[in-house]
């Protein structure tokens, strides 16, 4: 595996670290809130991000690469990680 | 059919905004089922699923009967979307130039152009959506909002499938993983009485299969549209398993789970299941705000990419990107005009004519082959204009209007089985002698 490739792999990898942080954030501490309260905004608010964030570097990892901007290569069945140059 | 020849070997020379428009996708090219299985979620996503979640909580009808309408309607539009989503993946063009194997590439143009006309309308309704949300949540001027909302729109089609994705790879799972778990929070603050409820926001719904019925009617028009998407599967198993995906998490579980929402927000004086409201009583305006304009956002760039495919098979000679931009700049003038409304209700009487495309499109690629008729009869006689699916297509429209002015279950399937049937009679002018 190239370094680009691994280098994908590691932004996927802090994806998904997000992603369950802001699932614990936003879509489990939000079960001892009361809606509307501080709380609720600041739990639902921060875990939004998070979460959002995450699922963009473990599923649209593809704009991290020079490449996909180029419109020579996405992200597909057999072609997941571009060659390095 | 024009340009479709394999071009794997000219990809560099395409650039980012080439979306494969006039051209078979190629192989390296195609996209993940997930993935494909988002961009179908977006496309459901919208203001609806919130808003249906409201019209079933109110309807009086009982959670179990709710979901059987679910169930059984999703069931029968999935059959639509897999058979024709899968002609998607085989052809690798979108659904304007498949049209061309049934009308013929000038018959086609008649296809196209009433799609335009009848889709911008609700094109131009995601981005007035978009911009009354945005003011809503932030107090801008509504006269400046819909310029803001055609950028972000803008923003994720102008590649066509590839920003649509980056988009869709940010939303679907915030609106399936975090909404949902939201929908079961608000499901314990309600008791779990959600459904059953008798609310005149809810819908109304005389009869068991008049709620099937709606289930059907809601989405049949977009499994003609699948191609537009499935043209980057690798393969028809990819269709399968991302069309699946789609409608059970999309149309059936948000939409059920969303009543939950409904119920908690929603009180006695509010006559309307309105999707701004409910998100903003529920999650505050800021998670609120950015969720109805994610869940609307992730739609109208669909709509504007199918649009824009279109656009392209009447002249291909311009890129489907300026048709984006063209079109997008179109719905503005429609919004400052002030004739949207308007539009909306010329566009809902057009909503009766395109039941019967699936129908024509299952009959030429699965039942007129078994019949010796050629897919690519057609081109192989030279036929420019195919008149034969004009007349199945009126029939077809006709029986959907009566049957939907009765208020008989199920108008649309009737249609496009009426138009599959005289379709593939007519079309049997063109067997092969064996």
């Amino acid at each position: 595996m190239g370094k680009k490739a691994q280098r994908l792999k590691m932004i996927r990898r802090a994806g998904v670290i997000l992603m369950f942080l802001g699932f614990l954030i936003g879509g489990l501490l939000i079960f001892t809130t009361e809606p509307g309260t501080t709380l609720f905004v600041v739990y639902s608010g921060v875990g939004t991000l998070v979460f959002s964030l995450g699922a963009l570097m473990t599923f649209g990892y593809e704009v991290f690469v020079s490449e996909f901007w180029k419109g020579t290569w996405v992200p597909g069945p057999g072609h997941e990680y571009p060659d390095d140059p | 059919m024009t340009n479709l020849l394999s071009s794997e070997s000219s990809k560099e020379k395409k650039g980012f905004l080439y979306d494969w428009e006039t051209e078979r996708v190629p192989e390296t090219m195609t996209r993940p089922w997930w993935n494909l299985a988002y961009i179908e979620m977006g496309l459901f996503a919208s203001g609806f699923g919130i808003m249906m979640g409201g019209l079933f909580a109110g309807s009086n009808w009982p959670w179990y009967s709710i979901l059987s309408w679910l169930i059984i309607g999703n069931l029968i539009l999935l059959v639509f979307y897999i058979l024709i989503g899968s002609i998607g993946a085989k052809e690798r063009v979108a659904t304007p130039y498949i049209a061309e194997k049934i009308f013929g590439p000038y018959g086609a143009k008649v296809f196209n152009v009433l799609l335009l006309i009848g889709i911008l309308a609700w094109s131009a309704l995601g981005v007035h959506q978009i911009a009354l949300a945005i003011t809503t949540f932030t107090g801008i001027d509504p006269n400046i909002t819909p310029v803001i909302a055609i950028i972000l729109v803008l923003l994720s089609s102008i590649a066509g499938y590839k920003t649509i994705a980056i988009l869709s790879e940010i939303a679907i799972p915030f609106f399936y993983i975090l909404v949902l778990m939201w929908a079961i929070y608000f499901g314990f603050k309600v008791n779990w009485n959600a459904w059953g409820l008798n609310q005149p926001w809810g819908g109304y719904w005389p009869t068991f299969w008049s709620g099937v019925t709606f289930v059907v009617g809601l989405n049949i028009m977009a499994s003609f549209l699948c191609p537009n998407w499935s043209r980057y599967a690798k393969s028809t198993k990819d269709v399968v398993k991302a069309s699946t995906t789609a409608i059970f998490t999309g149309m059936v579980l948000l939409s059920f789970m969303m009543s939950t929402f409904a119920a908690y927000a929603l009180t006695p004086q509010d006559t309307f299941a309105d999707p701004s409201v409910i998100l903003t009583r529920c999650l505050g305006p800021l998670v609120g705000g950015i969720g109805i304009v994610l869940l609307i956002w992730t739609t109208a760039d669909n709509d504007f990419w199918y649009l824009s495919l279109s656009a392209v098979q009447l002249y291909p000679k311009i890129a489907r990107w300026i048709y984006n931009i063209v079109l997008l700049l179109g719905s503005l003038i429609i919004i400052y005009a002030g004739v949207l409304y308007r539009y909306i209700d010329f566009a809902s009487m057009l909503v009766v004519i395109w039941s019967a495309i699936p129908g024509m499109l299952i009959a030429h690629y699965y039942v007129l082959p078994r019949m010796g008729v050629h897919v690519d009869v057609l081109k192989m006689r030279n036929i420019k204009f195919n008149v034969i699916p004009f007349v199945p297509w009126a029939i077809a429209t006709v029986i959907a209007y009566y049957m939907s002015r009765e208020g008989l279950p199920f108008p649309e399937l009737a249609a496009s089985m009426t138009a599959l049937i005289l379709y593939s009679l007519m079309m049997l002018v063109y067997r092969e002698k064996r």
